[in-house]
């Protein structure tokens, strides 16, 4: 981008060394003149940053080395409650574990059949709109109470799959209630509530221009070959960006759990999700400097994978306007 | 590729295209026409009859369920309405400030505020959740829809402010220079400048915050205590008692009906999001 | 912003000036005294009790009491939180499960002072009374006394003509023997009886047949790993015989709603349940269901006891306490309160309340009396006050039964990986 005239608010940068030092007053009102734009727009969120986010944030971080019942004061106890859970808890290793298996089967999952669709809805297709309105009508439905009996209805005992099963003459288990299968029902309840990520990706190809398309097509590229060598590229932006945000969710995942396993990470602790885990330590068993210290766990274990996607993005996402 | 029929070969694949589309819209939306159909269908034959088409269509689930609670649901609908369209205009207006100053303002610790305000998006829910209430509780606020509202006109939701740097960032600078030279100060630019070149964006946000506030039932279940301010999902949850008799016609009933005004938001404004999103958060 | 909802907006600043009022103590204009009331409940329970509620404003009109109901699951949650800002609600519904460990946490008020003052309770059954004390502090108000039951579908066992034996007096054995007799006779995917080896109240019933306890007085387990060996081996053999379901099909129901009980899914006959809640399995089942007694042990030694269905308590913080403890005693000993509950919530432990709502009994609440008539004459004593962590302890049950049926662990293990966490949580809590 080349810009001749700074940003608002701001004269040349290069001004300020130049600047004779002056009286404190007037240095005080230049600086004024620079900042206070952008601090007055701010100024709302800089309110709720402080006053509901990082004032509670830092509150539960001293909450996580207390004990802590909410009803009675906390009470200081060290790291007592990180040594606990990382070297006694195995409710808490079981959680992280069923966590980690739900991020990294339903994120990549979701996001393929995100693409696809996008893909087979993308140009030229009569109707459009009515096609995007349905695949984005179970997203909808976010975490309402009836998915929970909807998805008994598909994967229980008696449920539809299994009726699919009985005409070729097999019995399926009660998926959803069996430790080995539950948490897949709830990774392909989070493949079905697809439509935030496939509507950025109708998007981000809406970027492309049809002209490469055509160029490749002239040049004999075949379908396979113009989506690894013109698609994938050209979208690796907003991949990543889906692929971030995909990833967060996933791992504070705590609806669908809560939801469609009654809450209590049953059979055998199989969906006992990381959150929900976090939850029922907090609200049902009145430990919430545990509880506290767990969120920071999970805030940093968020943390590492975020910058590990940053960090790796160089070496795979191409932005159009840099090094071009 | 066969040259010679190119038309007959591109209607076969519009054909096998639609075909493919189809069957993956009747997968997507078995479990919804199941619950639609549920609804329509007396209480005891719900679970014992698992054709979509009801044997006989009756709208006793509806009108019994409109009224099976101490108010009726119009209220909960009501309530809905009024939380999440308080949330739409405290997201557009606070969202819009902070990421016009992130996209187009200059200031001290500008880097700083802004990772900050990523950051935010990696917090669990949980983790503020208790400081949170008793925060409000001291306000006076618990038992209030502003626990529920002001957070947003305090731009709590970092999504919408990512969402709108992305997009304010693509707005060409030489507008906003054109503008400077004519004397506008930050606030015409803002308001006279990007707020209309970004209805995409805007409506791309107001849509998210609707539908994302409609469907929230931690937040009011936390801090609405009197069934006079319940919105619909924890209306819903009413209906649902582990201990007792649950209405689950009444429950699907209500359940479908909660659907509608979402639906209707997204179908008129979908191309919208579409534009928005495109020209907004994939380009940086 | 007032043109988007005038009305709303002005209600939305009377509730904030409400709460805040409240939050002050000091009372709003209209209401001289204003008390909170919250329950958990479902729609019918919340009709009854609305009513009621709307009835004590008649006979009351400077008293208004604010409802707050909420289904089971987020019933706690919600209680959780309020108690953590000092916000709690005059008057609470509790659940015997947890009654003990919020009134160890301060939470809850002692009633003892106002008994024979605003709490008039000479017709009150001396034995519910007595299972709200902790300490000889009276922390809570039965709702209505329950116990637990076997429930049957009678209209299966009278299309095979299969009786059931003496309820007073039969034993496992006998159950075992009539597992196998009927379930011959069932369709395939049909079973004699659900498999509750992760149900407290089954573990209870189990072990005070053997003479001991799920806790002692102190507050420590109150039974050994082999009365728990001697309970799984049962179960699990039952589910190998194919007289209870498979285990994936049997775990649907862990989360005690009822549509998800075996018998209303039609798995199995049998089931096991709370007895009031006989009128709402009633309303889901075509068939008739009807109540029995558990099993017995060697000794015959009666292993259940009248139990209290859930109790009404006053919050420890309350600022009216009077006027809560007046509307307390409104619910549970008023005979116009209680045409409008009837036994919705269990049988009332007020004699007067009983006497007056018996007549206009339906015939399933009869079939719900009829049974804890019988049971009256087989039933323990109250078992001590659990100590905290027991609702804990109640939910790592069902993983740990799990655990067994799926095979995961053998019986011994899975025991005895029972009884130490179970040993932990009372160490942590």
């Amino acid at each position: 981008m080349t810009s001749t005239v700074g940003p608002i608010g701001t004269t040349a940068s290069g001004r300020r060394e130049t600047a004779a030092p002056d009286g404190l007053r007037a240095r005080l009102a230049r600086s004024l003149r620079r900042n206070g734009p952008g601090y007055l727009f701010l100024l709302p969120w800089l309110v709720g940053f402080f006053g509901l986010t990082l004032l509670p944030t830092v509150g539960s971080l001293y909450l996580s080395f207390t004990d802590y019942d909410l009803l009675n004061p906390p009470r200081w106890t060290g790291t007592a409650n990180y040594s606990y859970a990382f070297f006694e808890d195995t409710r808490f290793r079981s959680a992280l574990s069923v966590t980690f298996h739900y991020v990294l089967w339903s994120v990549p999952l979701k996001l393929i059949v995100a693409l696809a669709l996008a893909m087979a809805l993308d140009r030229g297709v009569r109707g459009i709109s009515v096609y995007r309105a349905v695949f984005y009508l179970p997203s909808l439905l976010g975490s309402s109470v009836a998915v929970a009996v909807l998805w008994r209805q598909i994967f229980g005992d008696a449920g539809v799959v299994n009726q699919l099963i009985a005409l070729v003459g097999l019995k399926g288990p009660s998926w959803i209630t069996h430790p080995d299968y539950a948490l897949w029902t709830l990774i392909v309840l989070a493949i079905w509530q697809f439509g935030s990520p496939m509507i950025i990706f109708l998007a981000g190809l809406r970027q492309i221009p049809q002209e490469v398309h055509e160029a490749a097509a002239m040049d004999g590229a075949g379908p396979a070959r113009r989506f690894f060598r013109i698609t994938l590229p050209l979208l690796a932006p907003v991949i990543f960006f889906n692929l971030v945000l995909q990833t967060i969710d996933a791992f504070k995942a705590f609806t669908p759990a809560f939801i469609v396993s009654g809450g209590n990470g049953s059979p055998i602790d199989s969906t006992l999700f990381y959150s929900l885990y976090l939850y029922i330590e907090a609200f049902a068993n009145f430990r919430m400097g545990y509880a506290a210290a767990l969120a920071w766990i999970l805030l940093v274990i968020i943390s590492i994978f975020t910058a590990l996607a940053f960090l790796t993005s160089r070496y795979w996402v191409y932005y159009e306007d840099e090094g071009r | 590729m066969n040259a010679a029929a190119p038309r007959a070969n591109g209607t076969r694949r519009q054909f096998v295209r639609h075909a493919i589309l189809i069957a993956a819209a009747l997968v997507m939306i078995y479990p919804l026409l199941w619950l639609i159909s549920s609804s329509l269908k007396p209480e005891n034959l719900i679970f014992h009859n698992l054709g979509l088409i009801p044997e006989k269509l009756q709208l006793d689930n509806y009108a019994q369920g409109w009224t099976a609670l101490r108010f009726s649901f119009g209220r909960f609908f009501l309530n809905s309405f009024f939380v999440a369209g308080m949330a739409v205009v405290g997201n557009l207006l606070s969202c819009s400030l902070a990421a016009f100053a992130f996209a187009r303002l200059n200031f001290r610790l500008k880097k700083l505020w802004f990772v900050l305000m990523l950051g935010t998006l990696m917090l669990p829910y949980h983790v503020t959740l208790v400081p949170q209430y008793i925060l409000f509780l001291h306000l006076g606020w618990v038992n209030s829809f502003l626990p529920l509202i002001v957070p947003k006109f305090l731009a709590i939701d970092a999504f919408f402010i990512f969402l709108m740097v992305q997009f304010f960032r693509g707005i060409p600078r030489e507008i906003d220079e054109a503008a400077i030279m004519d004397g506008c100060g930050p606030w015409r630019i803002y308001w006279r400048i990007m707020l209309p070149l970004s209805t995409p964006v805007l409506a791309t946000a107001a849509i998210f915050s609707f539908i994302w506030t409609y469907d929230d039932f931690l937040g009011p279940l936390i801090y609405l205590n009197d069934m006079r301010d319940y919105t619909v999902p924890l209306a819903l949850r009413a209906f649902v008692d582990a201990t007792g008799e649950s209405r689950f016609g009444q429950l699907f009933a209500m359940s479908t009906l909660s659907l509608i005004p979402v639906f209707i938001v997204f179908l008129a404004f979908q191309r919208l999001i579409i534009r928005g999103v495109a020209l907004g958060a994939l380009k940086r | 912003m007032k043109a988007l909802s005038r009305r709303d907006f002005g209600r939305l600043v009377a509730a904030g000036a409400a709460a805040s009022a409240l939050a002050g103590g000091a009372g709003p204009a209209f209401a001289e005294t204003r008390l909170r009331y919250i329950w958990w409940g479902n729609p019918d329970r919340d009709k009854r009790t609305n009513a009621t509620v709307d009835l004590y404003h008649k006979k009351h009109p400077d008293i208004s009491v604010d409802r707050e109901s909420y289904a089971w699951a987020d019933y706690w949650p919600k209680l959780a939180t309020q108690a953590a800002g000092r916000n709690l609600p005059d008057v609470i519904q509790m659940d015997y499960r947890y009654i003990f460990e919020w009134a160890r946490r301060g939470q809850l008020a002692d009633l003892t002072p106002m008994v024979g003052k605003e709490l008039k309770l000479d017709h009150f059954d001396k034995n519910q009374l007595e299972s709200g004390k902790i300490g000889g502090k009276l922390y809570g108000l039965s709702m209505g006394g329950n116990s637990v039951a076997l429930v049957y579908n009678k209209t299966q066992y009278q299309k095979l003509k299969i009786g059931l034996p003496d309820p007073l007096a039969w034993t496992f054995d006998d159950f075992i023997k009539l597992a196998k007799d009927v379930q011959p006779h069932l369709p395939d995917g049909v079973h004699f009886t659900a498999n509750k080896g992760d149900n407290e109240s089954w573990l209870e019933m189990f072990v005070r047949q053997r003479g001991k306890e799920l806790y002692t007085k102190d507050g420590q387990l109150g039974f050994e790993l082999d009365d728990l060996v001697a309970f799984w081996t049962i179960m699990t053999q039952m589910q190998k015989d194919g007289l209870t379901p498979p285990p994936d099909v049997q775990a649907q129901d862990t989360t005690g709603a009822l549509e998800k009980t075996m018998l209303v899914l039609g798995k199995a006959i049998t089931d096991f349940t709370n007895s009031n809640q006989l009128v709402a399995i009633q309303k889901l089942m075509k068939d008739q269901v009807d109540l029995t007694t558990l099993p017995n042990q060697e000794g015959n030694r009666p292993g259940q006891y009248m139990k209290p269905s859930m109790f009404i308590s006053q919050s420890a913080s309350s600022s009216q306490p009077e006027e809560a403890a007046k509307f307390l005693n409104f619910m549970v000993t008023d005979v116009d309160a209680g045409d409008i509950l009837q036994i919705e919530r269990g049988v009332p432990a007020d004699s007067e309340v009983l006497k007056h709502v018996e007549p206009s009994l339906t015939e399933v609440e009869q079939r719900m009396t009829r049974y804890l008539t019988l049971l009256a004459k087989h039933v323990g004593p109250l078992p001590p006050p659990p100590p905290k962590g027991a609702g804990e302890i109640q939910q790592l049950l069902y993983p740990a039964y799990q655990k067994v049926s799926f095979g995961r662990l053998s019986v011994e293990d899975g025991a005895r990986d029972f009884m130490q966490r179970a040993k932990d949580i009372l160490k942590r809590a």
